[in-house]
């Protein structure tokens, strides 16, 4: 076993060395420093993991104290009262008990378990390391990292606290690791992981936590845990739990069913589709089906590029619209508190400033920048269609990515105009239900700039995209740039945010402000289709 | 017509990949590009196609009078795992390609899906449903549409089942006569029987295969010869 142990470390040394090599390659500063080289490089290769291994132990060693300080040992300072516990050890062992020794053991086994290590179906299924021996080993390194994770309690409970805590665990992982396998044996099926999981979570959390939090006291745990008794019966569980494993004869089995390709490629592939899903992706399910004619019918009148947009807006449209429409009942929600506010609590509004309310109204600007939902549907577009058609030349001229964008910039510009325009009538509300018609023309400026951000933001987005094309194939966003311009807008309209708190706003200022907006607006758009003519056909690329 | 590939360099890091490899291909000819995993076969289509800078030589085509055309003709590329927009349908895509390509043959859509003997019920369903084969058959189509001048072929039998491995060599064959074809394969029987020519990619060069004369045990042995000395010069 701890040969295995060995040549499991010197393949993870060599493992972790190899990929530290690739990162460093990666980084301007190391670019130079670390060559193709190094690779072959023993020596070198070894002391980066060496470096590596030395950064992982102590990351994983803080993580582990940092786990038991705050399940076992912070609650005993916060809780520890002497009509509930005799002392912090009790408590502290109490806790320990039902966190580490119930919950941790049975609900994260290290053996009857699906793995999704990459390590364990190399060494698994491609060294062919005999399935027991690996699986000891596993259960031999947990036991170890027992006795560092649990260090913390040196500081807080002494030595023999410690000891004793470690041994507790480690004769509740082995009796653990036996449950899981003997039920293995009888469900037949694939993992017993999650239904041990949630009865020792709950079993856990009841006694563990709950009661001591209510001051039920700790119904004596600590009692048993250090009485004779208590021990002989931990001790001759955990050993009746060894003969079982070693006994054991279905580790291939286990091996073979629990730790598979499908599972760890499952990491990547779940990591795709959350960002798939994040970006809104996922098509109508009565368009997976099959297409009538009929689907295609309705854009024959559409040509060329036109016709690929209209068809990737159409299909995806309850995704789209149903933001839009989630966002409009907002505003619409928002309107119709303002109206029963002014219709039926008596002197609303008359009261206060009125000024002080609108010079609230630049503040909107922020949130309509929230709201786009531009970025969004481009990072549909590119995964659903750029991602595949940039491959192709004749997709990346200019003429062509140009008129993408024409047609493109319509539909999102339309999609938030949806809430934004109703948006754009609650300045007017307000000032008709206040009876001040003498704002009526600062109202609807506001109103006219609310629309003009909407359209702003939407037409920014999409030229980000086409101009950074911050995507890559896995879905993944890179480019500095386009964080640190994006960074920079969303600063900026936080300051908008801040500053409409500002007591310099004047009526007439509020008029400017949003007129420039809506110019700006106005010149924006020419902007962006020469600055996407000009740059995008040699950076919307894939990268 | 013919396209000049002259003295291609291109590296990936310290290794060259590409050592200045040389070759001229005509039109007509179907050519099969051989060589082992890693040697450069689809960085040298990448390199042709320009979608990769390389570090030196040059990519040209001429027409009959030997004047260079490059410019005015795309290469047409089709990837071994078929790259297409699958929130479209079979005939939306070709109806989209038609009209980018801008072309008026008289030919409707459903005409040239129904070339390839698409069916009306597959032709409007959603290239997400489609199989492998028909994926494959909807890139080729794209180059009955365009006409490119060069036609690249990344693997194109792989994974595909006999009927349309069987498909796709008539197709091959009813298109050669306007096009250069270039085809990278690791199927010996696929390069001796559907090829022309063979081309050979060791040592980062080029090196053109006479099939004359020699049986298929005979070429096959031939090319473990040349390639196994790659090997050796590793």
């Amino acid at each position: 076993m701890n040969n295995l142990y060995f040549k499991q470390l010197k393949i993870s040394f060599f493992r972790e060395g190899n990929e530290l090599i690739y990162y460093l390659q990666k980084f301007p500063l190391t670019k130079k420093l670390v060559t193709d080289e190094c690779y072959k490089n023993r020596d070198v290769k070894l002391f980066l993991s060496i470096i590596n291994k030395i950064r992982k132990i102590i990351l994983e060693f803080l993580l582990g104290c940092l786990a038991v300080f705050f399940t076992v040992i912070f609650p005993c300072l916060v809780f520890d009262d002497p009509s509930a516990v005799k002392n912090n050890h009790a408590l502290m062992f109490h806790l320990m008990f039902w966190m580490f020794c119930i919950f941790g053991a049975f609900g994260h086994n290290c053996i009857a378990a699906p793995s999704k290590e990459r390590n364990d179906y190399i060494m698994l299924h491609v060294m062919h390391t005999p399935a027991k021996e690996y699986y000891m080993t596993l259960l031999f390194r947990r036991i170890i990292r027992t006795f560092a994770d649990f260090f913390v309690l040196v500081f807080f409970g002494g030595l023999k606290t410690w000891l004793l805590c470690c041994a507790y665990v480690i004769c509740f992982r082995c009796i653990g690791e036996a449950v899981h396998l003997f039920l293995y044996d009888r469900k037949k099926s694939k993992s017993t992981r999650s239904t041990m999981q949630v009865f020792s979570f709950t079993i856990s959390f009841i006694i563990g936590e709950i009661l001591t939090v209510s001051k039920l006291g700790n119904v004596g745990t600590y009692g048993v845990m250090t009485s004779v008794p208590g021990i002989i019966l931990t001790v001759l569980a955990a050993a009746f739990s060894c003969i079982y494993m070693v006994k054991y004869r279905r580790y291939r089995m286990i091996a073979k069913e629990l730790v598979t390709y499908e599972q760890i490629t499952a990491v990547k592939k779940e990591n795709v589709k959350q960002n798939a899903l994040k970006a809104q992706l996922v098509m109508n399910k009565n368009d997976e089906k099959v297409m009538l004619k009929s689907g295609s019918e309705k854009f024959e009148n559409k040509k060329g590029y036109e016709y690929l947009t209209a068809i990737f807006f159409d299909r995806h449209r309850h995704l789209f619209l149903t933001k839009a429409v989630v966002k409009l009942g907002i505003v619409l929600v928002v309107a119709a508190v303002i109206f029963i506010l002014y219709a039926f609590v008596p002197n609303f509004g008359k009261s206060s400033d009125f000024l002080s309310v609108a010079r609230k109204a630049p503040a909107m600007i922020y949130w309509l920048f929230i709201m786009s939902s531009g970025q969004i549907i481009c990072k549909a577009l590119f995964y659903e269609c750029d991602r595949v058609l940039l491959k192709f030349g004749y997709y990346r001229q200019g003429r062509a990515v140009l008129e993408n964008f024409r047609y493109r910039i319509r539909y999102i510009i339309l999609i938030d105009l949806i809430p934004s325009l109703v948006l754009g009538f609650i300045p007017i509300e307000i000032v008709l239900l206040a009876h001040r018609e003498d704002f009526l023309v600062t109202a609807c400026f506001a109103g006219l700039g609310y629309i003009a951000a909407s359209v702003f933001f939407s037409v920014f987005h999409t030229m980000m995209y086409y101009i950074f094309q911050p995507f890559t194939e896995e879905m993944t966003e890179h480019g500095k740039a386009y964080k640190v311009i994006n960074f920079l807008m969303i600063l900026g309209t936080w300051t908008l945010y801040i500053l409409s708190n500002d007591d310099t706003w004047t009526e007439t200022s509020l008029r400017y402000f949003f007129v420039t907006f809506a110019i700006a607006t106005l010149l924006f758009i020419p902007v962006s289709f020469l600055l996407v003519y000009k740059l995008a056909p040699k950076r919307f690329n894939l990268k | 017509m013919k396209l000049n590939v002259n003295d291609i360099h291109k590296k990936f890091g310290d290794k060259e990949v590409l050592k200045g490899a040389t070759f001229e291909f005509e039109k007509g000819k179907i050519y099969g590009l051989l060589g082992r995993n890693g040697a450069g076969k689809t960085t040298l289509f990448n390199c042709i196609s320009g979608d990769m800078r390389y570090e030196n030589g040059t990519v040209s085509i001429f027409d009959e009078n030997g004047t260079d055309v490059t410019e005015k003709n795309e290469i047409g590329f089709a990837f071994s795992t078929p790259v297409l927009p699958e929130f479209l349908t079979g005939y939306e895509f070709i109806k989209f390609y038609m009209e980018i390509q801008n072309v008026n043959e008289g030919k409707t859509a459903e005409d040239y899906l129904r070339q390839l003997r698409f069916t009306d019920e597959d032709m409007h369903k959603l290239v997400k449903g489609y199989s492998q084969g028909m994926k494959n058959k909807l890139q080729m189509l794209t180059f009955f549409i365009s006409h490119p001048a060069v036609i690249l072929l990344d693997e194109p039998m792989t994974s595909l089942d006999v009927v349309v491995a069987h498909e796709m060599k008539e197709i091959l064959l009813s298109m050669k006569e306007d096009h250069i074809t270039i085809l990278s394969t690791h199927i010996m029987q696929l390069a001796s029987d559907l090829c022309d020519e063979i081309v050979l990619l060791h040592d980062g060069k080029l090196q053109g295969l006479s099939t004359d004369g020699r049986t298929d045990r005979e070429l096959e042995e031939y090319v473990m010869e040349i390639l196994k000395e790659d090997y050796k010069n590793e």
